[in-house]
């Protein structure tokens, strides 16, 4: 029986390893030292490595991630702990101008080997400032490589790979994870990026997921499946680099698609994995793609509004039933 | 020695406008003394010499454009030289060129034409276009289905891969009662003379003998082509025999040359009946739109059977007149 | 003040002449639409760059402004591949993707010129935590203008710096003006005052005396090495130039009797030069020659960079990642 670990604890597991492996690499941000960080996932690290090795910052966001592009370029490998994914407007000019082209603009003579871990999701009644999923806007920047994890196992096995990549890597966790238990081995684990996971084999129906829209997904292929529907659940798990591999075989396999994100609706990752899919794989498709976002709403405070603003199994039920049914979905 | 050049001063400019120069042919000049005005897209500037010497070799005039870098006068050690020999004007300058657009790709041009083994009903039905999945119809188009028949089998739109099994059904059980759209007739009736005067005149003025059935195929064909606007027409030529012919485009080759066959699903089905008993076959049975031309006395009987699926009503009468005409006056409409 | 020996000063004074006739070739190629883009130009304030890096190590790190062109030099860079650099030939420094803005010789230490104002303070002071945590003894100096003090990257991370002791030199080129506006106008208080704020030692000094400005930092560097900074020095200068190239009528917020009241008294090479020949270290001959030879040198690199190649076209999704990726 494999063990089961929490989100958090397979974030600390995976830094602990790769600092233990590797000098160079450091942890800053804000409270990740004594405080472990609001969401305690570094609890325990300043007391093996030091503080010279899991750094505590200042309110200053910009500053420390300038700070961490830097060290970065002369030589060690920092992991950037970003309060909150909201935040990452605050620091786009070190992240979108100075670290993700820094490699390009010096003619490849420079690296960046940076991780900014944050987070992502709503529904726990934080408001519009500190419950956004904003990957699609750095994801957007060439130059930055973008990870999703939906587990605890993907938590670990991403973080890991990215923190041995070259490149600047934005890995955003779910917020409302952390506690959440997955079955995580034992021993090394390394997930490479550009590689989805098929969660779920199906034949009726392909439904993409991000982050803990897989398990929107998942819930709702469950309930299909009593109804003699056979959806296909596939988790991309990086979407800078995407696996487009899989997505059109699956597509083609089923012939209909369902792409579940928790960003926006307009504008995001759902519109991009949709296009590809309907440029690459139009000939296969007996039905248009259909991109399940959040509303585009700033995310409301009151509980009442909040849950209604996010993808929820049931919508993705209504929906896969109405594309099996062969109905229209114009406006 | 040392050039003087129109200076690139904006970022949008490939001239600058010499409004007029401060310093005269010959002048003294000194470092930092202003030289000439300069107007570019946003202001006029004063352009300030860069070295002493005397102002020589001046070739270019208050008012003109000059295109930037190019060089306009020269710093001189001594005063000679002081104006470009042979009056050197610059460079004619037109707007400038911009730079040339790549030529965009020549778009690909979307036939209506049946590929070999596509349906011919890809063509839209009575009224509008055919809503229909992409994997639908690329497995229709494979298969040899024709989508437009989904209509006449009661099946709504927008067509998806499921509903091919209708027409799988109906392809491989002709027996089984399969609900048709009703069937349409027009019947016309034109006099013979005009083909018989045309053939004869073939044959005295060019020794070329044409039959009729070549003539009523080239005017079907082109009768369906104004009708429809189709740019590929194939008439399918019936004998009595059972066996059938294809032709492509028979209204493009001489009548006395062979038509193109092919393979390609056909448009419409002739049936030449001058020949026997029959002047008209009414089966009601429009697979394809079909066209009788038998003999009733000195006229033509013209009868064509269609249904909605085929051509709408205006594209029929259109149809049946324009081939009627031209039966009726061969030689201007051939000539 | 004669303390280094006579080949550091005329390697100084090589080093001016070497950043003056950079800039105005790359003027000339401005002007003569032969460089495509906009540069900005270093003139007037050469013995900031040099008197600086004159106290550094290959390995010391810099980071550098839209107003490079004068750092890159002094750092130990080589004029072909500058001027290929801000032609977008292949064979330029970044392989012609940087341009003049962006342009970084990493051999060098030079971590690049930014493109965004105080763009680069973080990432000089990251160089310089990487240092002091990787036990290299490497200082860091971060080149900004007066107006990158209006940036509130600055302050957080001059903070940072000074909570961790880091070894870095902010050095501001206080140039007078921040674009097309006086400092006076855009900066409140002292300039100093800011990073003494913060518990960090500035200092104030004429940024057209080479060897003032050398002196200083040779010191200021001997203390970052043994774990005393972060430093703050105001460099009091002057850009010879517009603010860009193509800023060439100035008078509406800059008066010409200032220039050339700048350029007559306050010209740093020449200045040097004087002092060279007045305390009989060199004569006026051997500085022509130094003079003469610098310039042919400069041609013939903006020679070769004209006619040198573009990259090709295939290597124009090359190095977005670093790595199989």
């Amino acid at each position: 029986m494999m063990r089961e670990i929490t989100l958090s604890t397979a974030v600390n597991e995976a830094i602990a390893e790769e600092m233990r492996r590797d000098e160079t690499i450091f942890l800053i941000g804000e409270d990740v030292a004594e405080a472990g960080t609001p969401f305690k996932i570094t609890s325990g690290l300043v007391e093996e490595f030091g503080t010279d090795r899991v750094i505590d910052t200042p309110i200053a966001e910009p500053g420390f991630m300038g700070i961490a592009v830097g060290a970065a370029m002369t030589g060690s490998r920092p992991i950037v702990d970003l309060m909150f994914g909201d935040f990452i407007f605050l620091i786009m000019d070190q992240l979108c101008n100075q670290a993700a082209k820094t490699h390009y603009m010096s003619g490849g003579k420079l690296n960046v080997p940076l991780v900014l871990r944050t987070n992502m999701g709503a529904t726990r009644r934080s408001a519009a400032q500190h419950s956004q999923s904003l990957h699609a806007i750095v994801a957007h920047i060439p130059g930055l490589k973008i990870a999703m994890p939906s587990s605890a196992l993907e938590a670990k096995g991403l973080l890991k790979t990215a923190i041995r990549d070259d490149n600047p890597v934005v890995i955003f966790e779910d917020k409302l994870m952390y506690q959440d238990k997955a079955p995580v081995p034992e021993g090394e684990l390394l997930i490479p990026f550009g590689q989805a996971n098929i969660k779920r084999e199906g034949t009726d129906i392909t439904l993409i997921g991000t982050s803990s829209m897989v398990q929107v997904a998942e819930k709702a292929a469950e309930t299909l499946a009593a109804e003699g529907i056979s959806a296909e659940v596939i988790d991309p798990r990086t979407i800078v680099p995407l696996d487009m591999d899989t997505i059109n075989a699956s597509v083609r396999k089923t012939s209909r698609c369902i792409v579940i994100d928790e960003g926006h609706q307009s504008f995001g990752v759902t519109s991009e994995i949709a296009a590809r899919i309907m440029e690459q794989s139009f000939y296969h498709l007996d039905g248009p793609v259909i991109r399940m976002g959040a509303m585009d709403v700033p995310i409301p405070f009151s509980p009442a509004l909040e849950d209604i603003t996010v993808p929820t199994p049931e919508g993705v039920i209504a929906t896969a039933r109405k594309l099996m049914a062969g109905e229209m979905f114009d406006v | 020695m040392s050039d003087i050049i129109m200076p690139a001063l904006g970022m949008a400019q490939d001239t600058g406008k010499l409004v007029k120069w401060l310093k005269a042919p010959g002048d003294p000049v000194t470092t930092g003394d202003p030289l000439f005005e300069v107007e570019t897209d946003k202001s006029v500037m004063e352009v300030e010499a860069q070295a002493d010497g005397f102002l020589t070799q001046v070739s270019a005039s208050d008012g003109d454009d000059v295109p930037v870098g190019q060089v306009i006068a020269v710093i001189g050690d001594t005063a000679d030289n002081a104006v470009a020999p042979a009056q050197t004007t610059p460079d004619p300058v037109s707007d400038p060129a911009p730079a040339p657009l790549p030529t965009p790709a020549p778009e690909p041009v979307v036939k209506a034409a049946p590929a070999p083994g596509r349906s011919a009903a890809v063509a839209a039905p009575a009224g509008g276009r055919i809503l229909a999945s992409p994997k639908a119809r690329r497995l229709a188009r494979e298969e040899g289905l024709v989508l437009a028949d989904l209509s006449a089998h009661g099946v709504p739109m927008p067509y998806h891969v499921g509903d091919l099994e209708v027409l799988r059904r109906a392809a491989t059980s002709p027996g089984q009662p399969v609900v048709m759209a009703a069937t349409r007739q027009i019947t016309a009736r034109c006099p013979q003379h005009g083909v018989h005067k045309f053939i004869d005149w073939m044959q005295t003025e060019g020794d070329i003998s044409v039959s009729a059935q070549a003539i009523f195929t080239s005017f079907a064909a082109a009768a369906l082509r104004a009708a429809t606007e189709r740019n590929e027409i194939v008439i399918q030529q019936a004998d009595g025999d059972g066996r059938s012919l294809r032709l492509r485009n028979p209204d493009f080759t001489r009548l006395s040359a062979p038509a193109h066959e092919t393979d390609d699903t056909a448009d419409l089905e002739l049936h030449d009946l001058t020949d026997g008993f029959l002047t008209s076959l009414r089966l009601g049975d429009a697979n394809l739109p079909t066209l009788g031309i038998g003999a009733d006395g000195d006229s033509y009987l013209i009868t064509f059977e269609f249904n909605g699926a085929h051509l709408d009503d205006d594209q029929a009468i259109a149809f049946v007149t324009g081939f009627a005409r031209r039966l009726a006056d061969p030689l201007y409409h051939l000539v | 003040m004669r303390q280094a020996n006579t080949e550091t000063y005329l390697r100084m004074y090589r080093q001016m002449v070497r950043i003056r006739n950079f800039e105005d070739q790359a003027n000339q190629l401005y002007l003569s639409a032969k460089m495509p883009g906009l540069t900005h130009m270093y003139s007037g304030e050469e013995a900031v760059a040099v008197g600086i890096c004159e106290a550094l190590k290959v390995t010391d790190k810099i980071t550098s402004t839209h107003r490079g062109h004068g750092h890159c030099v002094a750092k130990g860079a080589e004029f072909k591949q500058m001027f290929c650099e801000l032609l977008g030939k292949e064979e330029g420094y970044c392989r012609g993707k940087g341009g003049s803005m962006h342009i970084a010789d990493q051999s060098n230490g030079n971590l690049g010129a930014n493109a965004i104002v105080g763009g680069s303070m973080g990432i000089a002071t990251g160089a310089a935590l990487s240092a002091k945590r990787l036990g290299t003894d490497d200082v860091t100096v971060c080149f900004f203008g007066d107006g990158a003090t209006a940036q509130g990257l600055m302050y957080e991370v001059m903070n940072m710096a000074a909570l961790w002791s880091l070894p870095v030199i902010y050095a501001c080129e206080n140039n007078g003006y921040s674009e097309y506006t006086r400092t006076d106008e855009i900066a409140a208080g002292s300039i100093t005052a800011r990073a003494e704020a913060f518990g960090i030692e500035a200092f104030k000094v004429d940024g057209q005396d080479v060897l003032a400005v050398n002196d200083l930092a040779q010191k200021l560097v001997a203390r970052c090495r043994k774990g005393e900074g972060p430093f703050f020095i105001e460099l009091e200068t002057y850009r010879y130039h517009g603010h860009h190239v193509g800023d060439i009528n100035r008078d509406y917020y800059r008066s010409k009797d200032e220039e050339k009241a700048w350029h007559a008294n306050r010209d740093p090479i020449t200045n040097f030069g004087a002092w060279l020949t007045g305390e009989g270290i060199a004569d006026q001959g051997e500085l022509d020659a130094i003079n003469a030879a610098v310039k042919a040198d400069a041609e013939a690199a903006v020679a070769y960079a004209l006619d040198a190649k573009y990259p090709d076209g295939s290597e124009v999704d090359m190095h977005v990642f670093a790595g199989a990726s």
